[in-house]
C-alpha cells in the first residue's frame, strides 16, 4: 500500500466518522417540511395602497409584527422569512387550527397609547440550583418563587374586575412573562404617530424619538399633561411594549423614550412603533395546510417504497458483482449518511420530494460503481494485472463520472435557485446526494477495493 | 464479446421517436394538461370520511357553491379531494362548511390555496428555469466535447420532456409544482446516459478515419451496454417502489420519473447516437 492508497483510506475513516458524529449528536437538527410534519403555510403579499403605500423598509416592519405576533400565539419553530421584495412566507408546524392562525396575522397592526393605571410587580427569576447549599433549599425557594408567581396572576385576575368598572380600560400582558398591567382608555393611536427612529439622549443613552401628526401633537400634549410622574403604556396588539414614565408636558410633536435599552432593543421599538403606526395591507397569496396524520401517512410511504427500492438496489449489486458489490453497498450506506450530514449542516428542510430525490439518489449513486466495474472488467481483459486494472479502470472511468454529475449537478442547481418550496428543498437533496455519491464512488469504493486487493482476494475476477 | 448492430435501424429508431413526439404534441395541443392550482390559482382541499361518500353526492352538495366545474377524486383509502378554480379563502370556507353541514363525520386533513399571481409566476418560472438548465448543459458539454455532442444530447432531452409531457396529457394526471422536478430530474439522468455513451464515443474518436462513424457508435454502445442496463435497472428499482408504495401524494412525480427514465434511456442509446451517424454522414457527402 503506498502513500496515497493510506491517505485514502484515512480520508474516508475521518470523514464517515465524523459525518456519524455529526449526524448522531444534530439527529434532532434536521427540518421536516410542512408536508411531511403538518402545520400551515402561508404567503402573505403586501399591497401598495394610495393610503399606505410600500416603501423600501415596509416589508421589514410588516416581519417585525408579524413575529411579534406569532411569538405570541406560541407556535414552536415558526419560519418567518422574506421572499422577494413583498411577499412573507410564514410556515407554522403544528397548526392544527389555521383559519385562527390567519386571522391572528392578517390583522392590521394595532398601536395606541393609554394611562398605566395599575401593574404587576416585576416577577422574580426563578431560582438557579447552583445557588442553594441543598436540595431541600433549592425545592423551598422553588415553592416561595411559584407562591410569588402565582401571587402576580390573582392581581391580574382582580384587574379584571377592574378593568370591568372602568370604561375603556383592559388588561394587558407586557412583552416580558409574568407581568400585567391595567390600563385606562385610549389617548392617542397609532396613525397618529408619523415617525419612529432610534436616537441616542445628550447622554449618550439609547432611546427612541417619536414623531406626531398635528392632531396627534395636539393629543399627546394633553395625554403628557395629565400623567406627569406617571407610566404611560404603549401598547401593540394588546401587548404592552413600553410603558415610560412621563417626565414632563410635552407639546410640538416630539417626544423621546429613554430607558435602559441596549442598541438592538431600542431599534426593535423603534421597528415596531413604525410598524404600528404604518400598517400595511396584506394579501393572502398562498395557503397551504397538511394535517398531521397526512403527513405522517406521507413519510410512512415515502420511506416503505425507499427502503424497498433501496434494498433491492443493494441485493442486485451483491449479485450481479459479489465482492465488489459489497463494496458498492458499503459506498452506497455512506452516501446515505453524508446525505442526511449535508442536510443538516446546510439546514436544509426535507419534504417529500426531497425523500424522493433521496431515492431516486440511491439508483443513481451506484452508477458509478457500476461504470468503474464495468471499466476495471475491461481493463482485465486487455490483460493487466488485478492491481494495475483496478487503477487504469478508477483512472478512466473518473472523467465520465464527473462529466455525467457535473451536468446533473447543473440542473439541481437551477431548481435549488429558481424553484421555491418543496422544489427547492428537492434540489437541495438532489445536489447533495449528488456531491455525496461521486464521493464514495471514487474515494470510498476505491479505498475498500484497494484493501481486498492488498489481500490477494481477486475480488476484480469475474 | 456481444456485438449488437445498433445502428442499422437506426433510420426506424428516429422515425419512431419523432412520431412519438409528434403525437405528445398533438395531445398537448388537443387534450391540454391538467394542470394543478400550483400553476392555475384556486383551493384544494382533503378530507376524511369514517364512511366515505360518493363522488357523485359530493358533487351534488358543492354544485350550487363553486360556480365553475370542480374536480373530486377519491384520495387515499378514506379521503377525497376537491379542486376547485376559485382561489379565494370565502371560496374555500363556503365548500366546507356545507360539506360539514351535510356529512357529521367528515375532517379536513389538509388544505391548499394559491391566488392567480403565484401561479402565473411559477409557470414563468418552470419555463425560465428549464431553459437555464438546458443552456448551460449546452454550454458545459461543448466547453468539454464539442458542439455537435451538445446538440445531439440536448435533442433528446427535449424529446424525453416532450415525451412525459404527452405521457401526462394522455393520462391526464395533475401537474404540481413537484412536476418541474420531476423534468428536471428526468434531463439531468437522460443526460447522465448520453454523457456516458458520448464519451465513449469521444475516447475512440481517433479511430474514426479507419472503422467510420457507424462502427465506431456501435463498438462504442456495445462497450456501454452492460453499464447502461444495469444503471437503468439500479434506478428503476427505487422509481419503481415509488410509484407502487410511494402513497397517492408522490404518484405524478413517480410516473413522470418512471416514463422520463423509459424515454431518457431509449433517447440516449438511439437518438442521441443516430442523429450523430446522421450528421456525420451527411457532412461528408
Amino acid at each position: 500500500m503506498n502513500r496515497t492508497d493510506r491517505l485514502r483510506l484515512w480520508v474516508v475513516l475521518i470523514v464517515v466518522a465524523a459525518a456519524l458524529c455529526f449526524v448522531y449528536f444534530n439527529r434532532d437538527g434536521l427540518n421536516l417540511g410542512l408536508d411531511l410534519r403538518g402545520g400551515a403555510h402561508i404567503v402573505l403579499q403586501a399591497k401598495d395602497t394610495p393610503e399606505n403605500p410600500l416603501g423600501d423598509d415596509s416589508i421589514d416592519r410588516l416581519l417585525a409584527v408579524l413575529r411579534n405576533r406569532i411569538d405570541q400565539y406560541g407556535v414552536a419553530e415558526p419560519i418567518i422569512q422574506k421572499s422577494g421584495t413583498d411577499r412573507i412566507i410564514v410556515d407554522l408546524p403544528g397548526i392544527q387550527d389555521p383559519a385562527a392562525a390567519l386571522e391572528l396575522i392578517g390583522r392590521t397592526a394595532q398601536m395606541d397609547f393609554r394611562e398605566v393605571l395599575d401593574s404587576t410587580g416585576t416577577p422574580p427569576p426563578a431560582p438557579i440550583r447552583s445557588n442553594y447549599d441543598s436540595d431541600i433549599q433549592f425545592v423551598q425557594a422553588q415553592e416561595r418563587w411559584q407562591k410569588a408567581i402565582d401571587q402576580l396572576g390573582n392581581s391580574s385576575a382582580d384587574f379584571q374586575v377592574r378593568a370591568k368598572s372602568t370604561a375603556g380600560a383592559i388588561v394587558a400582558p407586557a412583552e416580558e412573562q409574568g407581568r400585567f398591567y391595567l390600563l385606562g382608555p385610549v389617548m392617542l393611536s397609532g396613525k397618529d404617530l408619523i415617525n419612529a427612529a432610534v436616537q441616542p439622549d445628550s447622554l449618550g443613552r439609547m432611546g427612541v424619538s417619536l414623531e406626531f401628526s398635528s392632531e396627534g401633537a395636539r393629543l399627546f400634549e394633553e395625554a403628557t399633561a395629565k400623567l406627569i410622574g406617571k407610566q404611560l403604556a404603549i401598547v401593540l396588539d394588546d401587548v404592552v411594549i413600553s410603558a415610560p414614565v412621563v417626565q414632563d408636558r410635552i407639546s410640538g410633536g416630539r417626544a423621546q423614550i429613554t430607558g435602559r435599552f441596549t442598541a438592538d432593543e431600542a431599534g426593535r421599538l423603534a421597528i415596531m412603533l413604525k410598524a404600528g403606526a404604518l400598517p400595511v395591507a396584506v394579501e393572502i397569496a398562498e395557503n397551504r395546510s397538511v394535517g398531521p396524520s397526512l403527513g405522517a401517512d406521507s413519510v410512512r410511504q415515502g420511506l416503505e417504497a425507499g427502503l424497498f427500492g433501496a434494498g433491492m438496489v443493494l441485493v442486485f449489486m451483491l449479485i450481479y458483482y459479489q465482492f465488489r458489490g459489497l463494496a458498492a453497498d458499503v459506498a452506497l450506506a455512506v452516501t446515505v449518511l453524508l446525505i442526511f450530514a449535508g442536510l443538516i449542516a446546510f439546514n436544509a428542510t426535507l419534504t417529500l420530494p426531497g425523500i424522493a430525490g433521496i431515492i431516486l439518489t440511491l439508483g443513481m449513486a451506484v452508477d458509478g460503481n457500476v461504470l468503474i466495474y464495468e471499466r476495471v472488467k475491461e481493463e482485465q481483459k486487455s490483460g493487466k494485472t488485478p492491481m494495475a486494472a483496478l487503477d487504469a479502470g478508477f483512472r478512466k472511468a473518473l472523467v465520465t463520472i464527473l462529466d455525467s454529475n457535473i451536468t446533473t449537478l447543473i440542473a439541481a442547481l437551477v431548481l435549488f435557485y429558481f424553484g421555491s418550496g418543496s422544489v427547492r428543498g428537492f434540489g437541495v437533496t438532489l445536489s447533495v446526494g449528488l456531491v455525496a455519491s461521486v464521493f464514495a464512488n471514487i474515494v470510498v469504493t476505491r479505498a475498500i477495493l484497494q484493501l481486498f486487493v492488498k489481500r490477494g482476494k481477486e475480488i476484480v475476477r469475474r | 464479446m456481444r456485438h449488437i448492430d445498433f445502428m442499422k435501424h437506426r433510420k426506424i429508431t428516429l422515425t419512431i421517436s419523432l412520431v412519438l413526439v409528434l403525437a405528445s404534441i398533438a395531445l398537448l395541443l388537443t387534450r391540454g394538461l391538467n394542470l394543478g392550482i400550483d400553476f392555475t390559482g384556486g383551493n384544494v382541499i382533503q378530507a376524511e370520511f369514517e364512511k366515505r361518500p360518493d363522488v357523485a353526492e359530493v358533487r351534488e352538495v358543492i354544485s350550487g357553491i363553486v360556480a365553475k366545474g370542480a374536480m373530486i377524486q377519491n384520495f387515499g383509502e378514506k379521503g377525497i379531494i376537491i379542486r376547485t378554480n376559485e382561489d379565494t379563502e370565502q371560496s374555500r370556507e363556503a365548500v366546507v362548511k356545507a360539506l360539514t353541514a351535510k356529512y357529521a363525520d367528515m375532517k379536513v386533513t389538509g388544505f391548499e390555496k394559491v391566488g392567480p399571481v403565484v401561479g402565473g409566476e411559477l409557470r414563468r418560472q418552470a419555463v425560465i428555469g428549464v431553459t437555464i438548465a438546458l443552456v448551460a448543459i449546452l454550454i458545459y458539454i461543448t466547453l468539454r466535447f464539442q458542439f455537435k455532442f451538445a446538440v445531439v444530447s440536448v435533442v433528446p432531452l427535449v424529446h424525453d420532456v416532450i415525451i412525459a409531457l404527452g405521457f401526462f396529457s394522455l393520462t391526464q394526471f395533475e401537474i404540481g409544482s413537484s412536476f418541474i422536478a420531476a423534468i428536471l430530474t428526468i434531463v439531468g439522468y437522460s443526460l447522465n446516459n448520453t454523457i456516458i455513451i458520448l464519451d465513449r464515443v469521444r475516447e475512440n474518436w481517433g479511430t474514426l478515419s479507419r472503422e467510420g462513424i457507424v462502427n465506431l457508435v456501435n463498438k462504442s454502445l456495445n462497450q456501454t451496454l452492460a453499464r447502461t442496463i444495469n444503471t437503468t435497472l439500479t434506478t428503476l428499482f427505487p422509481v419503481v417502489a415509488l410509484c407502487v408504495w410511494g402513497g397517492p401524494v408522490l404518484m405524478a412525480f413517480s410516473y413522470a420519473m418512471l416514463v422520463g427514465m423509459i424515454a431518457g434511456t431509449w433517447s440516449s442509446m438511439m437518438i442521441a447516437t443516430g442523429l450523430l451517424c446522421e450528421w456525420n454522414l451527411k457532412k461528408k457527402k
